[in-house]
């Protein structure tokens, strides 16, 4: 491909870089924190919202407040999850295991600081390259059959050892557990109806959302309900000054980048998204390796890890948007329409007929990533000072929240009612010490690998092989094998 | 006795029961894949063996100290209340609905001044009607 010219890019930061579109742009990522840190808005529902409001708007300033909202929306989901374990979004609960559990230890204003500079460097990195490698990527991600799904899918459940901690055996059952709760519903394949025990609210599946508030939020809610009055929510908080941050960065480049990659790679193929991103990243992420190095070590990998990869679906989701007209996940699917709105048609020729537009929707990204740090940073001493709020007042405004957050997904009260239901659950399952991520990685992968199981046999008539005489698919499960081989070794050791 | 053993035990009969579960899931005839039986059977058999996994390697927690955190009065009762809540959620007035929550829920935790019960659940459930409402465009239920 060729690079867009210097003259394209001078001409779309003179676009981009004026006082209106700025704001806009501020605007976006404003809403985007609203949006994405509260659970159950996601920022998905934030460009959906905003979305209609750009007809009549010129193509700068709709991009401005959509993709701001994009950009922050993906990061401030992290904020709740490392302060009250209530990820604001799917892709922010892989970072509330280990950011909630620092905070635990009153270093919630470094990981706040960490997930902040990692989000935007994820976010930064698919910028470049969507910048850079846009079409060759696209033909790539083309090549991705239900095969190589399939295996994508296997390869994510790797990471449930990485969450499990000591209790490899609690963890697959969560997972079995997850993947079970994806199975019920309508089959996708076959049509036929699972395990909704005549409820017809199930017959869509159990929501994913409203499952992620039950298991991280209400199963957390109620423990902390059921500890002693005297306990506060998180120990004094120790300030991190912002002067230490370059050098933890440094130190953690080459996790930085391997999981910017992830995610971007993820991002790149339709249909999947900073869910499944943040998970294999934080799978990825060499956390137990480092718990030589002590606890805190490994969970910092772990927020950094997940929060880069989750960013990082930005510009990757963005490729095959721009150079296929094929949404890479739930918030490029809305912006389609965003796009013909404007009275612009995503697809093959996008890129070539409209490189300005092209340019400015980099710039806007990149400015948009500035303002997320900018503005994070400014705003992350102020953040945990809700935790200072008694446990008496404010779980019982969780436990509201939740049930709002549950509510605004889809308006339909079934959906309060199965987050009491699993929350109530996955609190019996806590206190038998069972880790809750398993139970939402097997939700989120079960279907994936089911699905593109059942389709890859069926457009390779029932050949078991073609798993493995597929290259890309034969590589990742390769891959597979080497970790879990590897994975048993150092736990013997 | 060992707290893992109890719930490998309970993990394997659900396990088992899974796998009769599966048997009643209708199949289609020469559906040229899978059935729709076959994954929700082979979870059902990861379930069962790795329920025996708990029952023959458990953890250390007794059975008798688990049980006793999980029922720890008020997180029992604060999980009541919030079923309630939850349960008729549709049916009651999102206001009133949530402010009797907080107020349920506030006493249960300890709340005990006069003025935090009074002013804090009126506020944040008024506060938190407009912002859904207004702000986020979300149709709570309403009596009217």
């Amino acid at each position: 491909m060729e690079l867009i010219s210097l003259e394209t890019i001078f001409a779309a930061a003179a676009a981009v870089l004026q006082l209106k579109i700025l704001f806009w742009i501020l605007i976006g990522v404003l809403v985007g924190f609203v949006f994405g840190a509260s659970p159950g808005l996601t920022a998905t529902t934030g460009v959906a919202i905003a979305t209609p409001l750009t007809f009549g708007a010129s193509f700068e300033v709709a991009m401005a407040l959509l993709l701001g909202i994009y950009s922050a929306g993906y990061f401030a989901g992290s904020i709740p999850a490392i302060l009250i374990n209530t990820p604001g979004a799917p892709g922010n609960a892989a970072t509330a295991i280990d950011g909630y559990r620092l905070a635990r230890k009153g270093k919630a204003d470094m990981v706040i600081s960490l997930a902040i500079v990692a989000s935007v460097i994820g976010g930064l990195f698919s910028i470049a390259i969507l910048m850079f490698a846009a079409p060759v990527l696209s033909n790539f991600a083309l090549r991705f059959t239900s095969v190589e799904y399939f295996a994508l899918g296997l390869f994510g459940l790797i990471c449930v050892s990485a969450v499990s901690g000591g209790a490899l055996i609690k963890g697959i059952v969560g997972a079995a557990i997850g993947m079970f709760l994806g199975t019920i519903g309508i089959d996708e394949v076959g049509g036929t109806t699972r395990f909704t025990m005549g409820l017809t609210e199930l017959q869509g599946g159990v929501p994913l959302i409203p499952t992620l508030i039950a298991f991280f939020a209400v199963a957390e809610m109620l423990l902390q309900a059921s500890s002693s009055e005297s306990a506060s929510l998180l120990p004094p908080q120790q300030i991190h000054k912002i002067s230490r941050l370059p050098k933890l960065v440094f130190r953690h480049s080459w996790l930085l980048l391997k999981s910017s990659i992830i995610g971007t790679f993820i991002g790149i193929l339709p249909g999947t998204g900073p869910t499944i991103a943040a998970w294999i990243a934080y799978g990825q992420s060499g956390r137990d390796k480092a718990k030589t190095e002590g606890e805190d070590a490994a969970q910092v990998k772990g927020v950094i890890a997940a929060e880069s990869a989750n960013n990082a679906v930005t510009g990757g989701a963005l490729v095959p948007l721009l150079t296929l007209g094929i949404p890479g996940d739930t918030v490029t699917a809305v912006l389609i329409g965003a796009l013909l709105i404007q009275g612009i048609d995503p697809g093959p020729f996008f890129i070539i007929e409209h490189s300005d537009l092209f340019a400015q929707i980099l710039l806007i990204l990149v400015v948009a990533a500035l303002m997320t740090l900018v503005l994070g940073l400014s705003a992350r001493r102020f953040l945990p000072k809700i935790l200072a709020i008694p446990p008496r007042i404010l779980l019982p405004i969780i436990g509201v929240l939740c049930v709002t957050g549950a509510f605004a997904i889809n308006h339909i009260p079934f959906e309060v009612g199965i987050i009491a239901v699993l929350g109530i659950a996955g609190y019996v399952l806590a206190r038998f010490s069972f880790p809750m991520a398993p139970i939402v990685i097997g939700l989120v992968l079960g279907p994936i690998i089911e699905i593109n199981l059942r389709n890859g046999l069926v457009a390779n008539d029932m050949d078991l092989t073609v798993f493995v005489t597929r290259p890309i698919s034969a590589a990742m499960l390769i891959a597979i094998a080497v970790t879990l081989i590897w994975s048993v070794r150092r736990s013997r050791h | 006795m060992k707290a893992d053993r109890i719930a490998g035990g309970v993990i394997m009969i659900a396990g088992l029961g899974l796998m009769i579960a599966v048997t009643q899931v209708d199949i289609l005839d020469n559906q040229p894949t899978l059935s729709a039986r076959f994954f929700p059977y082979v979870l059902s058999v990861i379930l069962s063996l790795g329920g025996l996994g708990l029952v023959f390697k458990p953890g250390d927690a007794k059975f008798g100290d688990v049980v006793n955190k999980l029922l720890a009065n008020r997180g029992v009762t604060f999980a009541f209340v919030f079923l309630v809540y939850t349960l008729t959620f549709r049916f009651v007035d999102f206001r009133f609905g949530t402010w009797t929550f907080l107020l349920i829920t506030m006493w249960i935790l300890g709340s005990r001044k006069w003025i935090e019960l009074l002013i804090l659940p009126i506020s944040v459930s008024m506060i938190t009607y407009l912002i859904f409402r207004y702000g986020f465009t979300v149709l709570l239920p309403t009596w009217n």
